[in-house]
């Protein structure tokens, strides 16, 4: 464990003593609450980049067969629910989904040749940014950190002869709940994708277009999510088309 | 032979029939933990288990090491007459014979070595303490009420010591280099077996079998990856010797076994030590990416024609395999393996399965599988009974089921907490178990990585002994807080109504029932 991760748990103690001593509810279940949310990022301090999720399974998984086009989707949420509840992910192809939830691109570079590299695919389709927008982890990043790290994957993908696909972020609705943060990422949204598409077109990287897709005046159209957020089975529909057609154009292309 | 002397010696059979002994850590060569003989305690008397009797036996720790697990013989012939004697083992080259019925020591045996570890040899740290590191275990002789007692001192010679006495019966004999870190003994048709971890004193990982009757050795090594399973290897009815292997590279091709499982078997003319199978688990490079050792000392049992295995590690997964090819085909696939139990957070040190397995089978025919483990219990593992939150370690017990053709493990019932819950052993329906209260951490938030007695120590606090009943899991009784010390790599002893643990402080505790 490294020291800043010490520090930071001691950080992370000394806020639940605080929460307890300002607390007027310090009724039992306020306490167990309170134990909970210290596992928590007990946890996510000590396993940062989420590399325990695939660890194992990744040893598990043979190399590619001869001639096998290996993909990995690289990314949060939008990328892990992609195939829940059902079984295969993109049946009768060698695409593999190593999405985790709530994860920013700064967790997502720690895990990138765990998960992406080690797995040695043709082509990596990675689609992040929105969980750092929202300030999953307390504080927001600009778009040109996000851009940064999304940068580092795409040259580490490509310095191992990886294809890189880098997506749009989808978009976000209000369509369900009014939420004046929303709004504002929605903004947000727009000029990271816009980074997005820029640097794709000067690095050669394939930029895959959700949002243009799937918005409509702006917004995530309210037939294809549930939330406002993460796509329902419609709106995984539009994204399989895009990508498809996305990786194709990266195997054609190889590494440049 | 008359009829008088026939009937006499039927009576002295049924005797020896009855006889509850404890001869070998794991209970027996297969290392089941199970106490098939015990008439005393049972699910119904077991709550008025009282202290019975403590021994304050002198034995100086060495590094976390005092005590390991007393083997039990319930009749010798001594000079005052039969007793039921004790064998406790101190880390410190120390064997005392102990009176059961009484605590009394009625001899001890200190092994003086002249032994001066070379420069630059592995050695000392919690994880080579130097010593005795093997339980010994016991044999009977051909004579009645004579045993023979199997050590290896820290020299590394084999010594055989009669129990009555504790005198020698033989000249010690060359077992394997001195200073090494060998695990609890292992006896099986004339062969003591053993293999060593650490690589303590310079010593390679080896496997190690003496051949009673020429005095050869024959070892093995797995090439990386060293053997600690704590009751040593467990033996199958084909004489093939089962351990776990620690960190290391699992690549067969190249002779390389760390993080799976061996079987070693003697070659009975030449008596060397030779790989017949092994087994590596599918994730065996995550294993060793995240020092995820195998670790624990297997249990065989039989099952409906079949041999079975079960097996584990610091992943804390449970594996059933067959000891006909426990990898199958491919030496990857066991017939079959548990969802993770605990160690979520894939945590090295206080998580995941420590020490060994345990095997009984009901009166019903139901063959259960028992494990310890550390830590939290995972998230998403569910028994169907359950008692409370486990947050520092309990037991698991599991039915050994065949559907279909398929062998699977269907969960049972996970314990109460237990603080590094230990292994258990089952008798007359009971399962004994202890949290051991050692402070098993090895990284530290101010520090970082520092495992070391001076951050260890302190933080240990006592041992808790519990009998559960063993077809529901429920607590029957407790010791509390009547045993004051913890302890380290240590075990439990059950026979004749008595439950034995030793503790750091050098304290053997004694509680039972009345007979």
């Amino acid at each position: 464990m490294g020291l800043c991760t010490a520090s930071a748990l001691r950080s992370s103690a000394l806020l639940f003593v605080t929460a307890l001593a300002w607390s007027q509810d310090a009724s039992p279940d306020r306490i167990k609450a309170l134990e909970n949310e210290l596992k928590q990022q007990r946890r996510t301090l000590r396993d940062y980049g989420g590399l325990i999720r695939y660890g194992s399974e990744n040893t598990e998984l043979p190399p590619p067969a001869r001639g096998e086009d290996r993909v990995i989707f690289f990314g949060d949420q939008i990328t892990e629910y992609w195939n829940r509840g059902r079984d295969q992910f993109f049946p009768g192809k060698p695409w593999i989904n190593r999405g985790i939830a709530g994860q920013t691109t700064d967790q997502m570079l720690i895990r990138f040749r765990q998960d992406v590299i080690s797995l040695h695919p043709k082509v990596v389709v990675i689609l992040a940014g929105l969980n750092d927008i929202a300030g999953l982890h307390g504080a927001p990043s600009s778009e040109e950190t996000i851009l940064d790290n999304l940068t580092s994957m795409a040259e580490l993908g490509r310095a191992n002869g990886i294809s890189v696909v880098l997506a749009s972020l989808t978009p976000i609705c209000n369509c369900y709940s009014k939420s004046g943060a929303r709004e504002r990422w929605q903004e947000r949204i727009n000029e990271l994708n816009e980074l997005i598409e820029k640097y794709c077109s000067q690095s050669r990287a394939i930029f895959l277009d959700y949002f243009g897709a799937m918005a409509e005046d702006g917004n995530l159209k309210k037939d294809l999510t549930s939330d406002g957020i993460v796509p329902n089975q419609a709106g995984y529909a539009v994204m399989a088309k895009l990508a498809e057609e996305a990786v194709a154009q990266a195997l054609k292309r190889g590494v440049q | 032979m008359n009829r008088s002397l026939v009937a006499i010696l039927a009576a002295l059979g049924s005797v020896a029939a009855l006889a509850s002994d404890w001869l070998t850590d794991g209970k027996d060569p297969q290392r089941t933990n199970w106490q098939k003989d015990e008439r005393i305690f049972s699910p119904a008397n077991v709550k008025d288990t009282k202290l019975l009797w403590k021994v304050e036996l002198g034995n100086e720790p060495r590094q976390m090491h005092s005590l390991f697990v007393p083997l039990i013989v319930e009749r010798v012939n001594t000079s005052s007459g039969p007793k039921e004697i004790l064998i406790e083992t101190g880390v410190s080259d120390n064997i005392y014979a102990i009176e059961a019925e009484t605590g009394k020591v009625l001899w001890k045996k200190h092994f003086s070595s002249s032994y001066t570890p070379p420069a630059n040899a592995r050695g000392g740290g919690i994880l080579c303490p130097g010593g005795i590191t093997a339980t010994p275990v016991i044999a009977p002789t051909s004579t009645q009420g004579k045993y023979t007692l199997y050590v290896a001192s820290w020299d590394g010679s084999l010594h055989q010591l009669n129990v009555a006495d504790g005198e020698d019966i033989a000249a010690p004999a060359k077992f394997m280099p001195p200073n090494g870190k060998p695990y609890a003994l292992n006896l099986y048709k004339g062969a003591l077996y053993t293999h060593t971890a650490q690589g303590c004193g310079g010593n390679p990982n080896m496997v190690y079998i003496f051949d009673l009757a020429t005095g050869k050795v024959g070892s093995w090594g797995p090439a990386g990856g060293g053997m600690w399973g704590r009751q040593g290897p467990a033996i199958g009815s084909d004489g093939t010797m089962y351990t776990g292997t620690g960190d290391g590279n699992f690549n067969p091709e190249i002779g390389a076994f760390g993080n799976g499982i061996i079987g070693i078997k003697q070659n009975p003319e030449t008596k060397t030590a030779e790989l017949t199978d092994y087994y590596g688990p599918s994730n065996a490079a995550w294993l060793w990416k995240r020092d995820l050792d195998m670790q624990v000392t297997p249990v065989i049992f039989p099952y409906k024609g079949k041999e079975l295995m079960a097996d584990a590690g610091k992943e804390c997964r449970v594996y059933l395999m067959d000891t006909g090819s426990i990898g199958g085909d491919d030496h990857r696939t066991p017939l079959y393996r548990t969802p993770l139990i605990c160690n979520e957070d894939v945590n090295f040190a206080s998580a995941g399965i420590w020490g060994s397995m345990a095997s009984w089978q009901d009166s019903k025919g139901t063959r259960w599988v028992l494990t310890p483990f550390w830590g939290a219990k995972h998230e998403e593992f569910k028994a169907p009974l359950e008692y409370g939150e486990v947050e520092h370690g309990a037991i698991a017990a599991f039915k050994v089921e065949e559907k279909s053709g398929k062998y699977q493990l269907t969960s049972a019932w996970i314990s109460r907490d237990m603080n590094r819950a230990e292994p258990p052993v089952i008798a007359n329906g009971i399962v004994f178990s202890y949290g051991s209260g050692e402070d098993t951490d090895q990284a530290f938030p101010d520090v970082g990585l520092e495992d070391t007695i001076e951050h260890r120590i302190p933080g240990s606090t006592h041992a808790t002994l519990y009998a559960l009943d063993a077809e529901t899991g429920k607590e029957l009784w407790s010791s509390g807080d009547q045993i004051k010390s913890w302890n380290h790599w240590s075990g439990i002893s059950v026979a004749n109504g008595r439950v034995y643990l030793g503790t750091f402080d050098g304290t053997l505790y004694c509680f039972g029932v009345k007979k």
